[in-house]
C-alpha cells in the first residue's frame, strides 16, 4: 500500500491494486460514519461491445446497464443485500450514470461486515428468467415517473438532438419498450466483461483503519478466481462535430415553458490537461450565467424568466456538453440571449479572481466531508486515471491570462434548442 | 451534544463547541404562532430579503460583495411545528481559521445585514423587487401540476385538513397574494421584532464573548419569550376519497394516516417504530409486498409528520394497479395491529442509532437535535438511544391500533408510455 497526500488539505490516501486488478483507495478521516463505493467503469452508453470470451461485438438494448445494477442485488442463496445493510444499521444504494455503475454503503458500525456485502453485491451475479421479468414493472414505474417530469423529457430530447452517434445519446434508463429485450444472457454478457474487478474502483473514506481494511478486501479476492482478465472492446463511435438535429418542440402538460439550449464543442485539439479544461469552462461559465453576471440580474428583473438560466457541463469523449435550462412564460428571444452572452468571452481579472479565490475555498470544504472525498477520488481516478494529490495547486496555478486564451480558442456556437410547451388540440 | 445558554436582554444564543469542522454556523429562529396567512409572506419576504440590501441593492453587486468575503452561504426560510412556526436565517460560513483574519465578523454583519439593513423606501419595500417576487411566487403556484410528486403532496395536504383553522388551498393562496403589495409585506417584516421569539444557534470553533459581542452590536427588537412547541392532536375523520386527473403516464398515490391519542412516549418513539417498520425503507413492509413481491412500483414510502400526529405513504403507480395498491396497502396498515416482529423492530432500533451516532458527523445535524431539545421536549441523543430501546413489540401493535387512513388521493395519470419511443 502506498500513502499518498492531498496537499494542503490534511487527507491521507492508501492506495493499491490488487493482484486481480482492483484499484484501491483508503482515505482516513476523522468522522464516526464511513463512506465506501464500489465503481464499475461501466455505464448506460455502452452499448456496443466483444463479450468476454466471446468472438463477436454485440448490441445490448438500452437500459441494460441501469437493469443490471437492479439486478445485482439478487442472489442465489435469496440473500436479501438491502435488507442486509439495513440490518446493519447501513444507508446504501446503487446508481448508473452514462459513464459508470457505483454502489455503496454509509454507516458509522459494523463496517467489516458491510463491507463484504459490498463485495458479495459486485461479485456474485445471479440473473434468472423469473427474476428478470420480475424487475420490468419496478424499472417501467421508474421511467414513466421520468419522462413525466418535462424538465427531464425537455433534456432527454436535447441529449438526442446534440449527438447523433454516441448512445451517451439516450436516457439512462432506456425506454419502457427497450428493456423488454432484456434476458439474463444480456445480463451475464455485461456482467463478465465489465464487472471484472481489474475494471473496477473500490474507494473508502472515514473512520477506517487502512492496514486491517486493505488485509480484508485482499483476504477476500484471493478466495475468488479472478485470473482470467478481460479484454475490454468497445465500439468506437465517429460522432461528427455538429450537432444532430438545431431545433424541437415537444409536447407536454406544462404551464409555461421549458427552454434546454445546448452546446457541443470538440476538445480533442486543445493542449491542455482535462482538468483545467473542465475548471476553466466552469469558471467562465459562473462568471457569464452566476449571481455575479448582469445577465442573472437580466434574468431576475425579466418576469417572463420564471427560473434563472442555470448550466451543466459534462465531458463525453471528445466532447463537452454544456445545457443550459429555464422556464419562461413565452420563449421570446431567451434562445438567442444565451448564445449571445456564452459568445462574448469577455470576462474581467477581477471576476476571474473573485471566482478563482472562491473555487479554492470550495476544495477546502469537500475536504470535511466523507462523502464528498470519497465522490471526489472516485471521480478523479475515473476522470484523470488517478486523484489529484495536488489539486490544490493545480486550482491554485490557475491564472486569468490562460483562461481567456481558451475560452476565445472555443468555438461556441454549434448548439440545439428544446422547447417543452402546452399540448394544443 | 452539550451546549451553552447565554440569555440577552430579551433573546437567546445557545453556542455548541466543536472544532471538527472548518465552518461554523449560526442559525437566527423568529417563532410565533402560525396563521393562514403566513406560507405567502414568508415566501414573498424570503425573496425579497436575500436578492438586495441597502448597501448592495442589485442582485449583482450582492453576489460580488459576498464572493468577496468567501461567499458565506445565506438561506432565510420557514418550517412548522404544530402550531408555531418558525421563521429563519441561516448562515455557513468558511472559519476565518481558513482564510482571513476578521472574516468571522464580516461573514455576520453580511448575513445580519439581509434582516436588520433590507432597501427599505418610505415605509415599504422595494417595488420592483417585490413585483418580480410576486410574480414569481404566483406563477410558481400555478405552475405547481407540472411536477406531480409536489401537486400530490400538496394536495394530501390540503385534504387532510391539518390545522385548526381553513388554510389557503392553491388557489386562495394565489388570490391572497394578489391582494399584497410591498407596504403590507414590510408590516408583516417589522412583526419579526416585535411578535415573535428570537433563538440564535451558534455551532463551530468559536469565541463565545466575540461572537456574542458581534451578535449583540447588531439584533434589536421587542423580542417575545418563547415557549415549548405545541403539537398537533385530533381524532381522525371518516376516510375521504380524491381523485385528481393528470395527463401524465404515471399516477400518484398518497394516503395520509392519523395517529389518535398518542403519549409522549408514543409521539416521540414507538410512532417513528410503527412508520419505519410499515414503511421505512428497503425492510419495510409496504416495500416488501407493494414493490417486491407484486412489482406494482419503482417506489413506496411512509414520512412522518409528527407535530402535526400524522404520517404520509408516498408511491408512484399504473393508474390500472389502483385498487390492487390500496388493498395491499391497508392490509399492511391492519397487519401491523398483529403482525410485527423482534426482527422488524430491531432492524428499526439499529437503523436508528446509526443515524444518532452520525449526528455528530454533521454541524446541521448537531444544530437540529440541539434545536429539538430547546424548542420541543426532544430528549437528548444518549436519551434517545436508552429509550428507544424500551419499546416494545407489543408497544407497536399497540399504536397501530391508533391508527386510522383519513385520506386516499390519487392523481390520475392515463397513457402507456408509447409516446416515450
Amino acid at each position: 500500500m502506498e500513502k499518498k497526500t492531498y496537499k494542503k488539505l490534511d487527507l491521507d490516501v492508501y492506495e493499491e491494486t490488487l493482484t486481480c486488478g482492483l484499484k484501491v483507495f483508503i482515505c482516513p478521516m476523522d468522522r464516526h460514519e464511513v463512506f465506501a463505493k464500489m465503481t464499475t467503469n461501466y455505464g448506460a452508453s455502452t452499448i456496443e461491445f466483444k463479450p468476454h470470451l466471446k468472438e463477436e461485438f454485440i448490441k445490448i438494448p438500452l437500459g441494460t446497464a441501469h437493469f443490471l445494477e437492479h439486478k445485482m442485488f439478487a442472489k442465489k442463496d435469496n440473500r436479501d443485500i438491502m435488507s442486509l445493510f439495513q440490518q446493519n444499521g447501513a444507508q446504501s444504494n446503487a446508481f448508473t450514470s452514462s459513464h459508470v455503475t457505483s454502489y455503496y454503503f454509509a454507516s458509522p458500525s459494523k463496517f467489516f461486515e458491510n463491507l463484504n456485502l459490498l463485495l458479495d453485491l459486485v461479485t456474485q451475479p445471479y440473473y434468472t428468467k423469473e427474476n428478470v421479468e420480475k424487475e420490468m414493472g419496478i424499472i417501467d414505474q421508474e421511467l414513466k415517473a421520468g419522462f413525466d417530469n418535462p424538465f427531464e423529457a425537455g433534456y432527454y430530447t436535447t441529449l438526442l438532438n446534440t449527438f447523433k452517434e454516441l448512445p451517451y445519446r439516450f436516457p439512462v434508463g432506456g425506454y419502457c419498450e427497450t428493456i423488454k429485450e432484456i434476458n439474463p444472457d444480456v445480463l451475464y454478457d455485461c456482467y463478465n466483461t465489465f464487472y471484472h474487478p481489474s475494471n473496477m474502483i473500490l474507494t473508502i473514506t472515514g473512520n477506517v483503519d487502512p492496514d486491517e481494511t486493505i488485509k480484508f478486501i485482499k483476504d477476500y479476492y484471493d478466495k475468488l478466481d479472478y485470473t482470467n482478465m478481460p479484454k475490454i472492446e468497445t465500439k468506437k463511435y465517429n460522432e461528427p462535430n455538429e450537432v444532430n438535429k438545431a431545433e424541437e418542440t415537444i409536447y407536454k402538460d406544462v404551464t409555461n415553458n421549458i427552454l434546454e439550449n445546448a452546446y457541443k464543442i470538440n476538445i480533442k485539439d486543445i493542449d491542455m490537461d482535462l482538468c483545467k479544461i473542465l475548471t476553466y469552462i466552469n469558471i467562465y461559465l459562473t462568471i457569464k450565467f452566476g449571481g455575479v453576471s448582469n445577465f442573472n440580474k437580466k434574468c431576475f428583473e425579466d418576469k417572463n424568466i420564471l427560473n434563472p438560466v442555470r448550466y451543466m457541463l459534462d465531458h463525453k469523449d471528445n466532447f463537452l456538453f454544456i445545457d443550459f435550462d429555464t422556464e419562461v412564460i413565452e420563449v421570446k428571444d431567451i434562445f438567442e440571449q444565451i448564445y449571445d452572452n456564452v459568445n462574448d468571452k469577455k470576462i474581467s481579472k477581477e471576476d476571474f479572481d473573485l471566482i478563482h479565490k472562491n473555487i479554492i475555498k470550495d476544495i477546502i470544504l469537500m475536504s470535511e466531508n466523507v462523502a464528498k472525498v470519497n465522490r471526489s477520488i472516485d471521480y478523479q481516478v475515473r476522470k484523470y486515471g488517478h486523484p489529484l494529490y495536488n489539486l490544490y495547486d493545480i486550482y491554485k496555478n490557475l491564472n486569468y491570462e490562460e483562461c481567456v486564451r481558451f475560452i476565445n480558442s472555443l468555438d461556441f456556437t454549434n448548439n440545439t434548442r428544446t422547447i417543452v410547451t402546452k399540448k394544443t388540440d | 451534544m452539550k451546549y451553552t445558554k447565554k440569555e440577552m436582554d430579551n433573546y437567546n444564543i445557545y453556542f455548541i463547541k466543536t472544532k471538527k469542522f472548518k465552518t461554523i454556523t449560526i442559525s437566527f429562529n423568529f417563532g410565533k404562532e402560525i396563521t393562514k396567512e403566513d406560507q405567502v409572506y414568508r415566501a414573498l419576504l424570503k425573496r425579497v430579503l436575500l436578492h438586495e440590501t441597502k448597501k448592495y441593492p442589485d442582485l449583482d453587486k450582492l453576489c460580488r460583495a459576498r464572493m468577496n468575503i468567501y461567499d458565506p452561504v445565506v438561506n432565510i426560510g420557514a418550517s412548522e411545528s404544530g402550531l408555531d412556526r418558525i421563521i429563519y436565517l441561516d448562515t455557513t460560513f468558511v472559519n476565518e481559521k481558513y482564510t482571513e483574519k476578521g472574516m468571522n465578523k464580516k461573514s455576520i454583519e453580511f448575513a445580519l445585514s439581509h434582516l436588520y439593513d433590507p432597501y427599505v423606501k418610505d415605509g415599504a419595500f422595494d417595488k420592483k423587487v417585490f413585483e418580480i417576487a410576486k410574480h414569481e411566487f404566483i406563477e410558481g403556484m400555478k405552475a405547481i401540476k407540472d411536477n406531480p410528486d409536489n401537486y400530490c403532496k400538496e394536495r394530501i395536504w390540503e385534504e387532510m385538513e391539518i390545522y385548526p383553522f381553513d388554510e389557503f388551498n392553491i388557489k386562495e393562496t394565489i388570490d391572497f397574494t394578489e391582494t399584497l403589495n410591498e407596504k403590507d409585506l414590510y408590516k408583516y417584516y417589522q412583526t419579526l421584532f416585535t411578535e415573535n421569539s428570537l433563538d440564535i444557534f451558534v455551532i463551530g470553533d468559536t469565541n463565545e464573548e466575540e461572537i456574542t459581542n458581534i451578535l449583540n452590536n447588531i439584533i434589536k427588537g421587542d423580542f417575545k419569550k418563547r415557549g415549548k412547541d405545541r403539537f398537533i392532536s385530533r381524532k381522525a375523520e371518516k376516510v375521504k376519497v380524491v381523485t385528481d386527473e393528470s395527463d401524465t403516464e404515471q399516477s400518484k398515490l398518497a394516503i395520509g394516516i392519523r395517529y389518535e391519542d398518542l403519549t409522549d412516549f408514543e409521539r416521540k418513539y414507538v410512532s417513528l417504530a410503527y412508520n419505519n417498520i410499515l414503511g421505512g425503507g428497503w425492510n419495510s413492509k409496504l416495500n416488501k409486498v407493494v414493490r417486491e413481491e407484486n412489482s406494482l412500483c419503482y417506489y413506496i414510502y411512509a414520512t412522518r409528520k409528527i407535530p402535526f400526529g400524522i404520517s404520509f405513504i408516498y408511491s408512484g403507480i399504473d393508474a390500472d394497479n389502483y385498487n390492487k395498491t390500496v388493498d395491499l396497502i391497508k392490509k399492511q396498515i391492519e397487519n401491523m395491529k398483529t403482525n410485527v416482529s423482534e426482527e422488524e423492530l430491531r432492524r428499526v432500533k439499529d437503523v436508528y442509532n446509526n443515524a444518532l451516532i452520525s449526528i455528530e458527523d454533521s454541524q446541521n445535524s448537531i444544530l437540529n437535535n440541539v434545536m429539538g431539545q430547546v424548542f420541543t421536549d426532544a430528549d437528548d441523543i444518549h436519551e434517545r438511544k436508552i429509550n428507544m430501546e424500551k419499546v416494545t413489540v407489543d408497544d407497536v401493535k399497540n399504536l397501530a391500533k391508533k391508527v386510522k387512513i383519513e385520506v386516499i388521493y390519487l392523481l390520475k395519470g392515463g397513457s402507456n408510455g408509447k409516446e416515450n419511443l
